[in-house]
């Protein structure tokens, strides 16, 4: 995609004067082919030698976006100087998460100091986590059912915490892990589980959530949703530790939001407010 | 009658002898899917729980076998070979399981897919099910039961919420369709649509879609201008913040494109109904199936 009208807001520019937006689309089993670079360097200039010039770095960009397993390559501003030379000034380039495990030595330049700390930990520990600015943890296996959980929330008058999905796999490590990130969010005041067991074997949820507590006790209440692939074991092995569980997913956010309301507000959180 | 897959599919396993592909494998025989062939380079010869034969190849299995329909749980760095290789292979469905699959992989499978008149489904997707017929995937048989509601969705367990809800309630699917929740998937909402409108067995569509992209706009202007049977739509990620990647890598909502805001609304204009939460599937079905 090129624009002689580049620079910011482009989806502005796409809007009002989509003329001024040329988009070519790229068959990647025969990539950026020399003729089609040209069209799109002739959209930007008149003057041939330029139109020579910001082609090669078109080609170049492309090569450039393959070759390390972009979802984006961009150039902004291309510039031309006054002895008539075409410059990238500036460029930018999003790295396909999924490309990662072909370039170590791309994954080997992520700062984690940028990231949220938590979100570290989770993406070490396998999790997909996002921290949000609510107060119930959510807990669920599946990125849909992950945020369906967290609109439910919403729904019953809640604010979700966190989106964290444990993924498709069962094991009881996950649960461990999810439960540290979440039991370490101060803002958190009750925790819900929402399994559906498909692949997941809810058994292995409980006996995880089980193995957490044990280590660390909780200090927040924690609402527990299960049903699917084992459900009898699950409930048993909660039961015989002292949890309660339901199968009804609207009755159980229901009650961690009704429970997340109650809490009071701890010392620490009370401190950290100045109030 | 279903969708896709029926008593009539004859199954390859690409990666049976894996650890997920072993597990389904077993899954899906019980569930009565007529697994014919295995796929494992270096195990031709061998066969699977002393029943299903192994091929090296997907052309020598299909070619023994006749199978007409792949299913892949091989790691992410060489599903989209795989997909490549059964759709050379002259099968025409092939669904893709296995999540991580880099996006630029898929713009070369893609077009590969068209040109051989294979129907590519997902990848990142639990695959499909005809219930009483046939599973191809991981949608776990038993929250299934036969009837007429169709359902597609992105999304796998979300999809096991609400299909286990219709069951609940006694309200049986056609066929269960997860397309996946990549930026590239083979089939998308308006395929499984136009095929759930063909099907004189299905009397109403469910369709689960999520933030990111516009594939539920699209699909809404086809029910709006093509679709005679009801459909009722909901969309996960009413409270997800923009710019952030939701588990899936095609949930993420860029500039003010793909919010869950728009999608309803788009879902509202076509005359769909529209579901705000899991639980109202039930009811919604059940007031337009009744009409």
């Amino acid at each position: 995609m090129v624009s002689p009208a580049g620079g910011i807001d482009i989806e502005e520019v796409a809007a009002k004067t989509p003329e001024k937006i040329l988009k070519l689309p790229i068959d990647t089993r025969y990539g950026l082919q020399p003729y089609e670079a040209m069209r799109l360097a002739f959209f930007l200039f008149d003057d041939v030698r330029k139109v020579r010039a910001a082609a090669k770095i078109m080609q170049q960009l492309y090569t450039a976006f393959m070759k390390n397993g972009c979802s984006l390559a961009e150039i902004n501003p291309l510039v031309t100087t006054p002895a008539g030379d075409v410059v990238a000034l500036d460029a930018k380039m999003v790295i396909d998460d999924n490309e990662l495990d072909r370039h170590p030595d791309i994954a080997a330049l992520r700062d984690e100091s940028a990231e949220a700390p938590s979100e570290v930990q989770a993406r070490n520990a396998n999790l997909t986590f996002i921290k949000l600015d609510g107060d119930v943890g959510c807990v669920v296996n599946g990125a849909g059912l992950a945020m369906a959980t967290m609109d439910l929330v919403k729904y019953y008058g809640g604010e979700p915490a966190n989106f964290l999905d444990i993924g498709g796999s069962s094991n009881p490590e996950k649960v461990v892990n999810a439960l540290k990130i979440i039991t370490a969010d101060p803002s958190v005041k009750a925790i819900l589980f929402n399994i559906f067991g498909g692949i997941t074997r809810t058994d292995d949820v409980a006996n995880g959530i089980v193995t957490a507590t044990k280590q660390n006790p909780l200090t927040v209440p924690i609402v527990i949703r299960l049903t699917g692939t084992n459900e009898e074991i699950a409930m048993k092995i909660l039961k015989d530790n002292g949890f309660s569980a339901s199968s009804d997913m609207d009755e159980a956010v229901k009650q961690a939001v009704a429970l997340a309301k109650a809490s009071p507000v701890t010392p620490s959180a009370a401190g950290g407010r100045g109030a | 009658m279903s969708i896709f897959i029926d008593k009539n599919t004859t199954l390859v396993v690409q990666g049976i002898t894996g650890r997920d592909g072993s597990f389904h494998t077993k899954q899906m025989m019980e569930y009565g899917t007529k697994v014919v062939a295995g796929v494992t380079p270096g195990k031709g010869g061998q066969k699977f729980e002393n029943t299903v034969p192994i091929f090296n190849t997907v052309a020598d299995a299909v070619a023994a076998t006749g199978a007409n329909t792949a299913v892949i749980y091989v790691p992410p760095m060489y599903a989209a070979d795989a997909m490549l290789e059964a759709a050379d292979a002259g099968v025409k469905l092939v669904v893709a399981i296995t999540e991580g699959v880099p996006v630029l992989d898929m713009t070369r499978v893609y077009p590969f897919m068209k040109e051989k008149g294979a129907r590519l489904l997902g990848p990142n997707c639990p695959g499909l099910i005809s219930p009483g017929a046939s599973k191809v995937g991981i949608i776990p048989g038993r929250i299934c039961t036969p009837g007429t509601v169709g359902v597609v969705s992105r999304s796998g367990t979300l999809t096991y919420e609400v299909v286990y809800q219709l069951t609940q309630a006694g309200l049986g699917q056609s066929t269960c369709v997860g397309i996946g929740g990549d930026p590239i998937n083979g089939t998308n909402f308006i395929d499984c649509l136009a095929a759930f409108e063909a099907d004189p067995n299905t009397t109403a569509v469910a369709m689960m879609g999520e933030i990111g992209g516009t594939d539920e706009q699209d699909a809404a202007e086809f029910i709006k201008k093509k679709m005679k049977k009801p459909v009722v739509g909901f969309i996960a990620g009413q409270t997800a913040p923009p710019g952030r990647r939701m588990g899936h890598a095609g949930a993420i909502i860029s500039g003010s494109a793909g919010t869950a805001a728009e999608k309803i609304a788009a879902f509202e204009a076509a005359g769909m109904g529209v579901a705000r939460r899991p639980l109202e599937f039930v009811q919604l079905l059940r007031d337009r199936i009744k009409q």
